[in-house]
């Protein structure tokens, strides 16, 4: 009795002791992720973080559909359009801009802030991150291309959330901008920051010196990324924006001076094939990784077809109004075969056959762009820079099987603009440059045409001010 | 803690060593007072101790009697406990009797059990005897209307849909409101590990548990009962004991139930005529051609047509219910067993809407010695179903209410038809499906051995297992599978739980005035939950179904993440002169969720206090003929909560796919600190029972206070995040729960009845600065001063007499048309002002009759579908008829303003779609006729009832939507009372008959 019962203290303390090592069980790792700590250690790890950065900016919010697809019904007459292009769907978010009735807490309008400024912490990450990098080539490359993505999101940014451009390029342009982050949230404390927003003028200095850093940094060939040519086209941009034509004409014809990027041969060659010629830079997809087949993405909206089978694809709330279609001339191959009748979800309604697939491709800079920025600006200041403004409007022209234009004014290269980027994302931000009101009569500078500070960044950041009129 | 624990263990040994002596033996018979028949299966125990047995099929016990032992304890379900002294007699007869039930009811506590006239925490029960012929859509369900403290909303009639249950309001914000359930000792997972990317309403594991094999459902309502599961009682502990086999001869039950189900209430929407009119004075109004906007929207000249289509009955239908149980128990003093088996089949209210359940048990105790006792719990269950999307899918079926009635529901080839304004998903029915299947095993084995008398050592392993597999297949023809050649998904999820708890318990009485219990133990458990998913497009055609009949595989992936708990406890219970009661426990409790940054994080102390005073045990009012019994007790308790996201405090970095490539991005901030939520409670209770407790009752008032909440701080999303996670912010529930049980009628026509009321109120009283918005289109908001998700937004002004303009109400009270002018204010409360339930219970002779009713009361409800459908004909959604109530002319007074296509006339967020959501409700009806033996005894049945029942068999509410019992899920736990498009709840009706053999 008494050696069992021994037994029983001896085993029980046993267990009891064995037991009080569970504590040791609480250390339990992450599986899909990785301590934040270690998570970048060599060149690879920037480079994948630089990926990163591109796959937010595939986001529904940024180029996988808003940042195309707003600038257009921002500028359309209202959202079941008579003029242009406009919105018959349910989703209420794209119908408030499309009707200029945006609202402070309008869903996409809050994402667009929020996802461009989580790949801005993903670029200025890159730029802190980068001493791991040994190669110096390397580096500077990673460098121009952390600012390459850190300066366009501000210049998105900027154009959306703040008041055109005004006063000609010298004018300090002092209203309220964004704010501008050139830290990466490495802290808690750093990322919980309240940051004013700066002025216009500021924010447009700010992405000018990085998008000029980077076209100095960045490679001439960067694989399907952004290269220095990107930098530079988005510079052109910038400088057009700005009505800065001087600058905006030395940026666009040094990309095309590059002699990297021409014209495909048929219209819709672009839409249709991945990395063409033509594109300057496009955000990469696939059928698997995309900005949504279902409630987002450019080419769930914009198709408008009959699958075939019986079924329809693509939702057909993005429509092009009768008479936009009818100013085309009759021969214009954007027309004929970029515009269709729908034959799914909208059957009759006109449709943009710029996105029909899901996983296809998103041109964000084409080179005809260019040729159209250097256009403008050497007929605006009277120069012929690289060309003459009547050969390379004629070379855009031509592509799209129409006659030349021997001596072209403004307003042709300004309408060829229309008819070249329809649905691409350049209408408003083209309205409000050249200070004309939208399709229905709204003035470029009138409140409604600046979307409003979301209310969640009001509410966690009170350094923020609203836009007038919100 | 090692050495606490050590050191506890000497304590007990030292303890042990001295009760230990000589023993010696009594045996007897236990038999019925009111025939003098044997009764198996009674316990018979020494009190104050743990030595006990369990009588033999013939009655007759034996029991070595440890040293110093006075009184015998014979309990016996049913029947009234009864104590014999012992006076040295080696023999005893007893006789046992029905009487003071209530009472003598044992209560499980969590590692234990208790007395009823002991518990001096808020602890509610429902046993299964009393939702046995009543077919739950849920077992959860049981609770609505019988329990205080409780407040159950069913969500939807969709089946097996997780109930909302809020143990004394809610407790937590962002670290989940859900209780903790406990099977057999057994926590189980009880939210969704189904994939977010399916197009399924989330699985609820709780549908998993079989109705018919429950025992008891006891609920530790309050913090000090609760926090003897510190670590995961802040929201309630919901006990679920399953049954067991019982001493004596084996009995066979068999139960066969069939019935039918239809929605609780429909909605009315406008037919053809009525939408014509409305619709073309709306474009008229709006200065647009009518026929031209329905064309160009529905892209069909249906306009010019003649059909009239009740497409907001199209989505539902009438259902039926089927269910067949067995279950055998039976064994003697030393094996004893449960077996049960169901098989349930119900077809939904909703069109593609069924679910089957079946599985079964086996419960088994053995006693290897008089001091050694093993057992095993084993289940296993399977479900599986055709599934409905969320409410807010367009597949959803009460979405088929928004189509127009102008447009047929078939095309000219007898198809259904595919040119709707919206998606028409009666197409899933033919070209689609959406299914599940769930395994679910909640098992476990232990083994208790007696140390020495009073000592008893348990160790319980147990496992929790759930395989859920969902498979999607969408044709060409279907909204998801249009446009890409059909749509295929298949999930596979896993949820792994293992747990081990190993205990010692002591018992002994001192003197026969002090009865002392002491547990302490270890409880570990860990969690761990994969899963992986493939969807792909691109079919042949839609007959081949499978994955491997795609050629695009457009997603994929595997997952995994994982969690353990350890908790270390303690508990106290002593007894003085039979009156005085304390209980007193510890628990530390460790959290692989917290302290990663810092040790100190990790674990937390969960204490609880209870008092309680027998009032009626005293002299002064042992012999009061009206008072029977009095107890008054209090307590105080804290509990944890750490039901958040496992790597939540991490600083992580992920993955995001990029074309054909992959890059990485930082995805969390580090929160160092972060730690246990911890809610503490001061209970004071009352229970009494008066006229030989023929009324008795219970009153517990409360007062809860969570701090350090694991809060979502919103972040300026310009730094990279939106969120962190802190703890932060304070909320505080107070209360009042009555429950009152009477015996109206004692005849042979018996009437009791019971009433449950509990009044609850919510206030969050800190956030730290921060507030949960509603959202685009949602009321609910989170903010300091407020209660819990309270409405808040622009108050609805009715109509302007002169223009018809929808009118709102400004700052200062004056009415606007501008609804961006009118003030954001508290437009409603979700949060009832109480709720509760009435239940009678008649038997005559071999009939009974039980009618369970259940209200709450001034809670409100936002219709978040009158955006679309109660919206001045803004768009062609098919509109509630009281839109015909519209403003037409200079001088009309109504609530409707006028009708304006495209208008937007009233159609922003306000209070215009809030509704008093208060009901009564019949929730359960059961009448039933048990024959009578004597018809009996020559079939060789031993017992045989029929009955019929019925749920939510009517309801009274102004509220004008679907169905007032109503929480939309897809908008998570912070948007209360939204109904979306939510189906209404089913009142079903079956017969049923169950025999014994």
């Amino acid at each position: 009795m008494r050696i069992q019962k021994y037994i029983y203290i001896v085993s029980l303390a046993a267990l009891m002791a064995g037991l009080a090592s569970c504590g040791k069980k609480l250390d339990i790792e992450p599986k899909q992720n990785v301590d934040a700590n270690t998570a970048i250690t060599t060149a690879e790890d920037v480079e994948q973080t630089i990926i990163g950065a591109y796959g937010v900016m595939d986001a529904g919010a940024l180029y996988g559909c808003k940042l195309v697809m707003f600038p257009e019904l921002y500028a359309t007459d209202k959202n079941n359009s008579d003029k242009y292009l406009g919105w018959l769907g349910s989703f209420d978010t794209p119908r408030e801009i499309a009707n200029k009735t945006i609202s402070v807490s309008n869903g996409d309008v809050t994402a667009i802030w929020i996802q461009a400024y989580r790949t801005i912490n993903i670029a200025n990450t890159v730029l802190e991150s980068l001493d791991v990098v040994k190669d110096q080539e390397q580096q500077q490359a990673f460098k121009g291309e952390a600012l390459f993505i850190r300066g366009l999101m501000h210049f998105e940014l900027v154009r959306l959330f703040a008041q055109q451009w005004t006063g000609g390029p010298t004018a300090p342009n002092a209203e309220a901008g964004v704010p501008i982050l050139l830290k990466a949230s490495s802290t808690t404390e750093i990322a919980s920051e309240k940051v004013p927003r700066k002025t216009i003028g500021e924010v447009y200095q700010q992405v000018i010196q990085d998008l000029t850093d980077a076209s100095s940094m960045m490679p001439e060939d960067n694989a399907e990324r952004a290269s220095q040519y990107t930098a530079l086209a988005i510079l052109a941009r910038v400088y057009l924006q700005k009505g800065d034509y001087a600058n905006a004409l030395a940026a666009a014809d040094q990309v095309i001076q590059s002699t990297k990027y021409a014209l495909n041969a048929k219209v819709t060659d672009v839409f249709e094939t991945r990395n063409t010629r033509e594109s300057v830079w496009e955000i990469q997809q696939n059928d698997q990784n995309n900005a949504g087949n279902a409630n987002d993405g450019l080419a769930t909206f914009y198709t408008n077809q009959d699958d075939g089978n019986g079924g329809v694809k693509g939702r057909a709330d993005f429509v092009v109004s009768e008479q936009f279609a009818a100013t085309f001339d009759a021969d214009d191959l954007r027309g004929t075969e970029l515009i269709y009748v729908g034959t799914g979800s909208r059957r009759g309604a006109l449709a943009c056959g710029k996105y029909t697939d899901f996983g296809q491709n998103i041109p964000i800079v084409r080179i005809s762009e260019m040729y159209l920025i250097r256009a403008e600006c050497n007929l605006r200041l009277g120069s012929a820079v690289g060309a003459v403004p009547a050969q390379d409007l004629n070379l855009v022209r031509r592509r799209a099987g129409l006659a030349d234009i021997a001596a072209p004014v403004l307003d042709d290269i300004i309408k060829e603009r229309v008819f070249e980027f329809f649905g691409e994302g350049l209408a408003v931000h083209d309205l409000k440059r050249l200070n004309k009101p939208t399709y229905g009569g709204i003035a470029f500078n009138d409140r409604k045409m600046v979307f409003p500070i979301p209310e969640r960044e009001r509410q966690t950041n009170n350094l923020l001010e609203q836009n007038p009129g919100y | 803690m090692k050495r606490f624990y050590s050191l506890l263990l000497g304590i007990f040994l030292l303890m042990a060593q001295l009760v230990h002596a000589q023993q010696k033996t009594v045996s007897g018979k236990v038999t019925d007072a009111r025939d003098g028949s044997a009764l198996p299966g009674v316990t018979v125990k020494v009190k104050g101790s743990n030595v006990g047995t369990l009588t033999s099929p013939e009655g007759d016990f034996k029991l070595n009697l440890p040293d110093g032992a006075k009184t015998l304890v014979l309990t016996y379900v049913g029947y009234a406990d009864q104590e014999v002294v012992l006076t040295g007699q080696s023999n005893i007869n007893v006789s046992l009797s029905t009487g003071n039930k209530e009472l003598s009811e044992v209560v499980v506590i969590g590692y234990g059990t208790q007395s009823r006239k002991e518990v001096t925490g808020s602890i509610s029960k429902v046993s299964g005897s009393q939702f046995e012929t009543q077919p739950l859509p849920t077992f959860e369900t049981a609770l609505q209307g019988r329990t205080t403290g409780v407040y159950i909303s069913g969500g939807s009639g969709k089946l097996g849909q997780a109930a909302n249950i809020k143990v004394r309001g809610i407790s937590s914000v962002n670290a989940g409101q859900q209780p903790l359930y406990v099977v057999d000792g057994v926590p189980i997972v009880s939210t969704s590990i189904g994939s977010a990317t399916s197009d399924g309403e989330p699985d609820n594991p709780l549908a998993a548990i079989d109705p018919n094999e429950i025992e008891s459902i006891d609920v530790l309502k309050d913090a000090a009962s609760a926090s003897i599961y510190g670590a995961r009682g802040a929201n309630g502990v919901i006990l679920i004991t399953t049954k067991r086999g019982k001493v004596g001869a084996t009995k066979i039950n068999f139960g066969a139930a069939t019935g039918f189900s239809r929605p609780t209430h429909k909605q009315k929407f406008l037919n053809a005529s009525q939408y014509r009119e409305l619709f073309t004075e709306a474009a008229t109004n709006s200065g647009v051609n009518i026929e031209e906007e329905f064309a160009a929207n529905t892209g069909t000249d249906d306009w010019n047509k003649n059909f009239d289509t009740d497409w907001a009955n199209a989505g539902l239908r009438n259902g039926t219910y089927n269910e067949y149980t067995l279950s055998i128990n039976g064994g003697d003093e030393k094996t004893r067993f449960y077996i049960s088996g169901v098989y349930n089949n119900q077809k939904g209210i909703l069109v593609g809407n069924d679910q089957k359940r079946y599985g079964g048990r086996i419960n088994i105790d053995h006693n290897i010695s008089s001091r050694a006792k093993v057992g095993a719990n084993l289940n296993l269950m399977r479900t599986s179903g055709n599934r409905i999307v969320p409410d807010n899918g367009f597949d959803n079926p009460i979405q088929l209410n928004a189509l127009s009635p102008l447009q047929p529901l078939r095309d000219d080839q007898g198809r259904y038809n595919s040119s709707t304004l919206y998606y028409n998903n009666l197409i899933n029915l033919t070209d689609g499906r959406n299914l599940m299947w769930s395994y679910q095993a909640i098992s476990n084995i232990f083994l208790s051995f007696d140390i020495l008398p009073g000592l008893t050592f348990k160790t319980d392993y147990g496992f929790n297992y759930q395989n859920l597999e969902e498979e999607e297949y969408f044709g060409r023809r279907t909204q998801i599978g249009g446009g890409k050649g059909g749509y295929g998904f298949n999930n596979q999820a896993k949820s792994i739980s293992q747990i081990w708890s190993n205990t010692l318990n002591f018992v002994k009485d001192f003197n026969e005035k002090h009865n002392l219990g002491v547990l302490v133990g270890i409880f570990y458990d860990d969690n761990t939950q994969r899963n992986n998913f493939v969807q792909a497009e691109n079919f042949p055609n839609d007959r081949f179904q499978k994955i491997a009949n795609a050629s695009k595989i457009t997603g994929g992936t595997s997952f995994e993440t994982g969690r353990a708990n350890v908790s270390y406890i303690s508990r106290i219970n002593y007894k003085f002169l039979n009156r005085y009661l304390l209980q007193a426990n510890v628990n530390v409790n460790g959290s692989s969720r917290f302290g990663y940054f810092d040790r100190k994080y990790r674990y937390g102390i969960f204490p609880g206090v209870q008092l309680g005073w027998i009032v009626t045990e005293e002299d002064f009012l042992k012999n009061s003929k009206v008072l029977s019994f009095l107890k008054v007790r209090a307590g105080y308790g804290r509990t944890g909560n750490d039901n958040i996201g496992n790597f939540d405090s991490r600083k992580l970095f992920g993955s995001i796919n990029y074309g054909e490539r992959i890059g990485i991005l930082p995805v969390q901030l580090a929160a160092e600190d972060l730690r246990w939520e911890k809610m503490d409670e001061v209970n004071v209770g009352l229970d009494f029972g008066f006229i030989g407790d023929r009324i008795n009752g219970t009153i517990d008032v409360y007062n809860r206070k969570t701090q350090d909440m694991l809060l979502d701080l919103n972040l300026p999303a310009t730094g990279g995040y939106q969120k962190l996670r802190r703890n932060i912010g304070a909320m505080r529930n107070r209360g009042v729960e009555l429950g009152i049980n009477s015996k109206n009628l004692v005849g042979e026509f018996k009437w009791n009845s019971n009433f449950t009321i509990t009044v609850n109120r919510n206030k969050v009283l800190d956030m730290a600065g921060t507030t949960i918005e509603p959202g685009t289109r949602s009321l609910g908001r989170i903010a300091e001063g407020g209660a819990f998700g309270y409405f808040y937004g622009k108050k609805f002004a009715g109509v302007d007499p002169q223009n018809g303009d929808a009118l709102y109400y400004d700052a200062a009270g004056k009415t606007t048309n501008d609804w961006a002018a009118a003030a954001d204010q508290k437009i409603g409360d979700p949060n009832p002002d109480f709720y509760g339930g009435l239940g009678n219970n008649f038997s005559f002779k071999s009939f009974y009759l039980d009618v369970q009713t259940q209200f709450v009361y001034g809670n409100d409800i936002f219709n978040q579908a009158g955006f679309f459908q109660s919206a001045s004909a803004d768009y062609f959604d098919n509109q509630t008829i009281d839109q015909l109530n519209r403003w037409q002319k200079p001088g009309d007074v109504t609530n409707v303003p006028q009708a304006r296509l495209y208008g937007g006339n009233g159609t922003k967020k306000s209070s215009r779609w809030v509704q008093n959501g208060s009901f009564l409700r019949v929730k359960s009806v059961s009448f039933g006729y048990n024959v009578p033996k004597k018809f009996l005894s020559d079939l060789k049945i031993a017992s045989a009832r029929v009955y019929v029942s019925a749920n939510n068999l009517f309801t009274i509410t102004d509220y004008t939507g679907y169905d007032p019992e109503v929480n939309t899920s897809y908008l998570g736990d912070t948007q209360l009372g939204h109904d979306f498009y939510t189906p209404p709840q089913a009142k079903t009706v079956i017969f049923g008959v169950n025999v014994g053999f």
